[in-house]
């Protein structure tokens, strides 16, 4: 059998936790009339109850075993379908699936894809490279206004002072952000909004009030920034897009794969283990935000895979999930970015993890905590870096001081481990208390720094702990 | 030094954003600050810098003082991010090791809803929490805050569950609750200080003795109620002071620690309350208490105060007509008195409540206020018959039965419950089954049924218990638990008679043919999901072994389906459901003709009847 399908694999490819529970009701029900496999192993199909009059002839090709091809007649539009997946759910439950020839419709379709695959690389390639130059022109004259338009918000507020916001000022702000979404600028929008979301979701600003001066010099920095690099494209259109920094993210400008991969921003044929995992409400974006911290099993850098889920369309995507697995990529695209760059792939397949695994991830742990701090520092000094970058720390003992968590390396050296109070993790280190024993010694935490500027420390906030044999996650 | 420096000038510029830029220019103590920084700036360019564009904004000339300034917080930022300092002095000591073993295995989307369930503020919470506690889901670390969180809830349903569900993990449980403990917090850190005072009682002495001290409103209260677990002399000026405090729940919780402490001065205070207009908070804790001196000190008060009340009688007897012979103030000592007494089995208490039994053709005539905040009767006379039937020796039970047709039947639910628990079943029915004759409409037959509706119900695996936490909660009725009690046969005819349909349905029996007839004919009005009596019929049909009970459900079925959108109708198959609970208990041979029923059913509903048909067919029976 060439298909070696696990529930985790089956759950991974599953919309939301409706579709897996759905997907089992109808194994339960016994809804599958028909439960075919196709003589070379490559594919499932079957015939299942519906609630209309006829049934619904589902399929699962494997014939790329990294993208499978879910197919059903039902009126669905998820993709897999609920029975799509109870179809594979029937299979790992050991229920008898006779080898059939493969249906028609599914060698025509392969047909057509393998057609189309070919198409691709031979033709349409020299399309994306002619690019409208007026159009690209007229657009970066448009963002650049924009900018402009936001310098001279900002330097409103900053006239007018924080202290005046009040919730009339604030609407005008989000009027403002509004209408910058005529600049092509998005990304300009988002940080205007977390300004006001900040000073909304707080009552008491005096409570704010140091967090706001922070977003007041990230505005002002995406502008000045921002302008130079515009002038410079303007200047040159035919200068490909700058990957040095995050620049082109925070003006907004969504980078296609097809456009990471011409840059050369690609890694091949890797291993990832996911570390952490959480999901969050952006305000500011108004999108739930599915995020997984991930460790490269060859290289120990720490990338995240997010995944955006505007609140409108929010039952129409795919929901991400903790990962258990080790994931193995062919192709792996990597966002420009700091320590801890954002990466998406395509296709992939996994393997059960194994206890070399884990201690793969430990010996990529970061010893030396002075260098890790000075990494840290260097990053964050940049107004527009990412401010609270993840490290896997190694430790030799969490323990208490005075009441405060503390994470000690071998040498001595401390860092105090801490929540968040404005980060999107949920709040962790008061379960160190519940840990097992070991958990707690001589092991690697995942850890998110981030700078208090108030009180003038650094912090740390533990994701989670990986030990010999197993990861505590103290987040998702 | 420089690094104050800097911080001063976060401070300024952070003080100036606030204000406005235009109070930037000229500004005092950056001035102050500048020659300082450039001083500083000698030796490192960045603060050359910063005070270069420090001067900018004191005197901008025909640059934006705004922008300027907004440079300024860029770079002023850009120097503290460096700055953050790590370490921390002092003697790192050890987290203490747990026996708790939480695993971080279940996947985020399967916590998602429980966590939703306990943080947010949506309807049907309580199923999910519950259903991911059978599910084993609570065994995750990552439930742990919102578990705590949900202490807080407002819905208490939801925070007794947290509250429930938190205490099985066991003492290991008690640190994480103990963490960053609040001590003027609300009711969640009150339940924290329940849980932990349960677990750990004694052990915990130290911490629930400084929540007395430092806590405020309904964490000090838990905390003066959790001290019942290490009652202590040394606690008792303590408690005397508590037992003055301007909090209700306070005072009320000290009486009863003094209760337990059972000392001369205790039992002093105990009995100044019982004499003033709070005499009520002594109830619980005399009642519960195990002391002889304060069963003493009770049947003191108890003999002074009857006879005070008796002085009167003489005036009654002449005169029946002649009520307002006691002061208010009296009949709510005598009930306090009364309401101290139940329960206790001290044979002078018997010897007390006896003698009052003989006047009570003239306790009768007193009515006491049911606003009390404690559990009365209408009468006095009807107070100590509610004692003497607590007492529940045979002699005490027998006094009740033997004034059965006297005093014009103030007394018969007395007398009856009393014969109930004592004689045999033919002896109840022949002697109180008259009175029930004319059915609710009469005095008698309201006293009788009555007692009947407390005390008959459906069989033990007919009763529908939830199975969270191994039936705990029966949702349906919250009735006493009866077992053990036979019945006469005869009684299913008078209650039939009657047309009491709850009753028959709880005592229906195979062996009585106008039992079934009965029923199958109510069934006939009863039949919509949300009728009255559905439930009861179909469970008093499987109670009686009705052989064709599967035609009955699937007619049920058929009826409720026929029509579209039934589920819209009955609010989200809110009725549907309470049916469903009810076909779950029907024996286990029954599953597969409930399923090809079920497969004849296209609708949302069909999916929950293939549910309990197939728990149904695999429950242990």
């Amino acid at each position: 059998m060439m298909i070696n399908l696990t529930e985790e694999y089956i759950n991974s490819t599953a919309p939301n936790q409706n579709a897996i529970q759905n997907g089992w009701g109808l194994v339960r029900k016994h809804s599958f009339v028909k439960l075919n496999v196709s003589k070379d192993g490559t594919a499932l199909f079957g015939e299942c109850e519906g609630s209309g009059a006829s049934n619904y002839l589902t399929s699962v090709d494997f014939m790329s075993p990294d993208s499978p091809v879910f197919r059903c007649t039902c009126p669905s539009r998820q993709f897999p379908c609920k029975h799509a997946l109870g179809l594979m759910y029937a299979y790992i439950n050991g229920q008898n699936f006779i080898t059939d020839e493969t249906p028609q419709d599914i060698v025509e379709k392969r047909e057509k894809a393998e057609n189309k695959e070919k198409k691709k690389k031979t033709g349409s390639e020299e399309k994306s490279k002619k690019v409208n130059k007026n159009a690209l022109v007229k657009k970066l004259q448009a963002q650049k206004e924009g900018l402009e338009l936001l310098e001279k918000i900002t330097g409103s507020i900053v006239q007018s002072g924080l202290g005046t916001m009040n919730s009339k000022s604030l609407q005008l702000l989000e009027d403002q952000a509004k209408n910058l979404g005529n600049y092509y600028i998005p990304g300009a929008q988002t940080a205007l909004r977390e300004l006001v979301v900040l000073f909304k979701d707080t009552e008491d600003h005096e409570k704010i009030y140091t967090e706001a001066v922070d977003c007041l010099t990230r505005l002002y920095s995406l502008c000045k920034k921002g302008k130079e690099y515009l002038d410079k494209r303007l200047n040159n259109p035919e200068m490909s897009l700058d990957t040095s920094s995050t620049l082109e993210e925070w003006l907004g400008n969504a980078w296609q794969l097809s456009e990471l991969k011409e840059l050369g921003l690609i890694e091949n044929d890797m291993e990832l283990v996911q570390l952490s995992f959480n999901s969050y409400y952006h305000g500011a974006r108004q999108e739930l935000v599915d995020a997984g911290l991930w460790m490269n099993l060859k290289t120990g850098k720490v990338v995240e895979s997010r995944s955006y889920r505007p609140i409108k369309a929010v039952k129409h995507i795919r929901e991400e999930d903790s990962f258990f697995s080790v994931l193995m990529l062919r192709e792996m695209f990597v966002y420009p970015g700091d320590m801890n760059p954002r990466v998406r792939w395509e296709s992939m397949t996994l393997r059960e993890i194994e206890n070399n695994d884990f201690k793969a991830i430990k010996s990529h742990a970061q010893k030396s905590y002075p260098d890790v701090f000075k990494l840290v520092r260097n990053q964050i000094k940049n107004t527009l870096s990412d401010k609270y970058p993840v490290v896997l720390l190694q430790f030799s003992r969490i323990g208490l001081v005075d009441g405060q968590y503390v994470m000690e390396d071998a040498n001595g050296q401390r860092i105090i481990l801490a929540d968040n109070p404005r980060g999107n993790d949920p709040p962790s280190v008061n379960l160190l208390l519940l840990i097992p024993r070991e958990g707690l010694m001589e092991q690697a935490a995942l850890v998110r720094f981030y700078n208090n500027m108030d009180s003038r420390r650094l912090y740390a906030q533990p994701l989670s702990i990986v030990t010999d044999n197993s990861i505590i996650r103290l987040a998702y | 030094m420089s690094i104050l420096l800097i911080t001063e000038a976060h401070y300024e510029i952070r003080r100036l954003l606030i204000a406005g830029s235009e109070s930037a220019v000229g500004d005092f103590r950056l001035k102050k600050l500048l020659p300082q920084m450039r001083q500083v700036g000698e030796g490192a360019t960045v603060f050359a810098r910063v005070a270069d564009v420090m001067e900018k904004v004191i005197e901008p000339g025909s640059e934006k003082v705004s922008d300027k300034l907004l440079e300024l917080a860029n770079i002023v930022n850009a120097v503290l991010y460096t700055q953050g300092q790590t370490g921390l002095e002092g003697k790192l000591d050890d987290i203490e090791p747990l026996e708790l073993r939480f695993t971080t295995t279940v996947p985020y989307r399967r916590l998602k809803p429980v966590v939703e369930a306990l943080t947010s503020k949506e309807s049907g919470r309580l199923k999910v929490i519950r259903e991911a506690y059978t599910d084993g889901v609570f065994k995750d670390l990552r439930l742990i805050n919102p578990l705590i969180n949900a202490l807080d809830d407002n819905y208490p349903d939801i925070a007794e569950l947290a509250s429930d569900i938190l205490e099985k993990f066991g003492p290991s449980i008690i640190p994480i609750l103990k963490d960053n403990f609040n001590f003027k917090g609300g009711k969640g850190y009150a339940r924290r200080i329940d849980i932990i005072s349960k677990l750990a009682g004694r052990n915990e002495k130290e911490f629930i003795l400084k929540a007395v001290e430092e806590g405020a409103g309904e964490v000090r209260v838990s905390a003066v109620r959790a001290l019942k677990y290490f009652p202590d002399p040394e606690y008792e000026p303590m408690l005397l002071k508590l037992s003055k405090d301007r909090k209700k729940e306070i005072r009320e919780a000290s009486l009863f620690l003094l209760a337990l402490l059972g000392s001369e001065a205790a039992i002093k205070r105990l009995s100044d309350v019982l004499n003033s207009k709070e005499g009520y908070s002594v109830v619980y804790p005399i009642k519960i208490s195990n002391s002889e001196s304060i069963t003493r000190m009770l049947l003191d008060e108890a003999e002074r105060t009857l006879e005070l009340v008796l002085q009167s009688e003489k005036v009654f007897s002449l005169s029946p007509k002649k009520t307002d012979a006691l002061p208010e103030e009296l009949i709510r000592k005598f009930t306090i008195i009364l309401g101290c007494m139940e329960g206790k089995k001290d044979p002078k208490i018997f010897e007390f409540l006896s003698r009052c039994f003989e006047h009570a053709e003239y306790l009768q005539q007193f009515e006491i206020d049911r606003s009390y905040p404690i559990d009365t009767e209408y009468t006095l006379a009807r107070m100590v018959a509610k004692d003497l039937l607590a007492f529940e020796t045979n002699e005490a039970l027998e006094l009740l039965d033997s004034v059965r047709g006297k005093y014009d039947n103030w007394l018969l639910s007395y007398s009856f419950e009393a014969a109930i628990r004592l004689k045999a079943p033919d002896y109840v029915f022949n002697h109180y089954a008259p009175y029930a004759e004319n059915g609710r409409e009469s005095y008698e037959g309201s006293e009788i049924l009555g007692i009947l509706d407390s005390y008959i119900d459906f069989e033990k695996n007919l009763k529908l218990i939830d199975n969270y936490a191994a039936g705990v909660v029966d949702a349906f009725s919250s009735k006493p638990c009866r077992e053990n009690i036979k019945w006469d046969p005869r009684w299913l005819k008078v209650l039939i008679d009657l047309d009491e349909t709850e009753l028959v349905c709880r005592l229906a029996s195979g062996d009585d043919a106008k039992c079934i007839e009965y029923l199958l004919n109510k069934l006939d009005s009863n039949k919509d999901f949300n009728a009255p009596f559905l439930n009861d019929i179909v469970l008093g049909l499987m109670q009686a072994h009705y052989p064709e009970i599967m035609e009955v459900i699937k007619r049920i079925l058929d009826y409720n389906f026929k029509g579209k959108g039934y589920l819209e109708r009955y609010s989200e198959g809110y009725y549907f459901n309470n049916f469903a609970r009810v076909l779950r208990l029907l024996p286990s041979e029954y599953g597969p003709v409930l399923e090809s029923i079920a497969s004849g059913y296209d609708n949302e509903a069909s999916a929950k009847l293939f549910e309990v048909a197939h728990y149904i067919r695999t429950k242990l029976d």
